[in-house]
């Protein structure tokens, strides 16, 4: 092992390089004869020499011919085998009486009922919940399921679930307003929070035609006006529609502060097609 | 056998399905592929067993895979070392069972003061088994080589053989064993340096 050693690491590399594209030792080891290390390069290559020869040995490992025909005989037979498995396959009539087995139904018996009751459970409680209105306690349920189908329409489609959803807004509160009795305050405001964040949201995507938007605007109007005088809601939002005989101009409110500004506006939306958009001063006081 | 007889050989047999073309193949593949096994796994029976199987292999898969007649000789050889390590963990796992059944039977048969002769026995019959009386067993016995290409770890002891046996290039080498050119050359030069060594003790 001495003279793997003592030699240069780069003649070593070299002489394998040509020793793996040249086969003959010989012929390369004569190519390093004029070097200073060819005696250590000669010990290495014996060793080496010798590894090669009996690999080389092992070459002649004699195999007699009863030995191929046989294992032939045995490959074409196992062929054979195979081809008549592949015949004698269940035909499918019989696979899908297999498949009636009573060890296969009742497992699949019992998770179709679990799949069908909880399918069905799931849906009930939409269809019941699609009539509720905030403070009930399917409310929450309605606009959870709104919010997973938003979720998964893509954005070309999220138009019709909007406009859809405004609807929604809108039939709740008048629902509200025509029921006497209800008494949740809470709700009815943030209710109302809801409806004005979908209607933005509609503005800001173009999703509403000039006169549909007209129309919700003076909705939306409306149901602030009797939120307002039921609850004592503090106003946020008004629009100024030219068209209309503004309930709230006309309205002796308390709030007397905002109808200077509220005349203001009202000419400059006669100009424009769209209605103005505007927050109130006095919101949060 | 020649490229073109080999790409000749193979084309006809896809077209035809004539058995005469795959049997020119096997007549030409047969020792070498025994050889190879043998090589790696020192049993006459099982090799036999495993070239069967790869020939099986070769005559299914041979119509649904491209070759060119230059990737055909590493693609039988990767047949064959998929086989042959698929052998060794079933191995692994029969030896791991079959022992402890054998040594619970026989603990059971004999009486608690014979156990000692019993392992001694157990492990005779074992050695006998590994060293028969087969020409290929006797010249590893002989020789100092064969006896650390036995020690080598697999991959090493495949590239030698691949190598030096078979004349492969470095690069079907690479093919067969899913390895750089460069990788395969690292590895033969550390398994003759490792065979050095066990040559030198």
């Amino acid at each position: 092992m001495n003279s793997e050693k003592q030699l240069n690491k780069k003649i070593l590399k070299k002489f394998l390089k040509l020793l793996d594209n040249n086969g003959d030792i010989d012929t390369c080891l004569a190519q390093f004869k004029d070097h200073a290390e060819f005696k250590y390069l000669n010990q290495y290559v014996a060793q080496y020499a010798e590894i090669v020869k009996t690999f080389e040995k092992l070459k002649n490992i004699k195999i007699s011919k009863d030995l191929e025909d046989n294992s032939l005989k045995d490959i074409y037979l196992k062929l054979k085998t195979e081809n008549l498995k592949n015949t004698n396959k269940i035909p499918k009539k019989d696979k899908q009486l297999i498949m009636l087995r009573p060890a296969y139904i009742k497992p699949l018996v019992i998770f179709l009922s679990i799949f069908i009751f909880t399918s069905f459970s799931f849906a009930g409680t939409l269809y019941a919940s699609e009539s509720s209105i905030p403070g009930d306690k399917l409310y929450t349920f309605k606009r959870f399921s709104e919010n997973i189908q938003v979720v998964f329409t893509p954005f070309k489609y999220e138009k019709v679930l909007y406009l859809k959803f405004l609807d929604k807004r809108l039939s709740e509160a008048k629902t509200i307003l025509n029921n006497s009795t209800y008494n949740n305050e809470k709700a009815a405001e943030k209710l109302f929070s809801d409806l004005y964040d979908t209607y933005k949201k509609c503005h800001d995507r173009k999703y509403l035609d000039t006169d549909k938007e007209m129309q919700i605007q003076s909705k939306i109007n409306e149901i602030e006006e009797g939120f307002r005088h039921r609850y004592g809601m503090k106003k946020r939002i008004y629009f100024n529609l030219p068209n209309q005989n503004n309930a709230y101009n006309n309205d002796n409110s308390n709030e007397d502060n905002n109808e200077g500004n509220n005349k203001g506006n009202y000419e400059g939306g006669n100009k424009g097609s769209h209605a103005m958009l505007r927050k109130q001063n006095q919101f949060g006081k | 056998m020649d490229d073109k007889e080999l790409s000749n050989c193979i084309g006809n047999f896809k077209k035809t399905g004539n058995n005469l073309y795959f049997e020119k193949l096997y007549r030409f593949f047969f020792k070498k592929i025994y050889r190879f096994v043998l090589l790696n796994i020192s049993d006459h029976q099982i090799a036999e067993d495993i070239t069967i199987n790869i020939f099986y292999n070769i005559y299914k898969y041979i119509t649904k895979i491209r070759l060119n007649p230059t990737s055909f000789k590493p693609w039988i050889y990767k047949i064959a070392r998929n086989l042959i390590i698929d052998y060794y963990r079933k191995e692994a796992k029969y030896k791991k069972t079959q022992s402890l059944e054998q040594y619970l039977e026989e603990k059971q048969i004999n009486s608690s003061e014979n156990i000692e002769k019993i392992d001694s026995s157990f492990i005779i019959e074992i050695s006998e088994k590994n060293f028969s009386d087969n020409d290929i067993e006797q010249h590893f016995k002989n020789n100092d080589i064969l006896k650390g290409l036995q020690s080598l770890p697999d991959i090493q002891k495949q590239v030698l053989i691949l190598r030096f046996v078979e004349n492969l290039d470095y690069k079907s080498i690479g093919i067969i064993i899913n390895k750089n050119e460069q990788a395969v050359r690292a590895i033969k030069f550390r398994a003759i340096s490792k065979l050095k060594e066990f040559i030198a003790k």
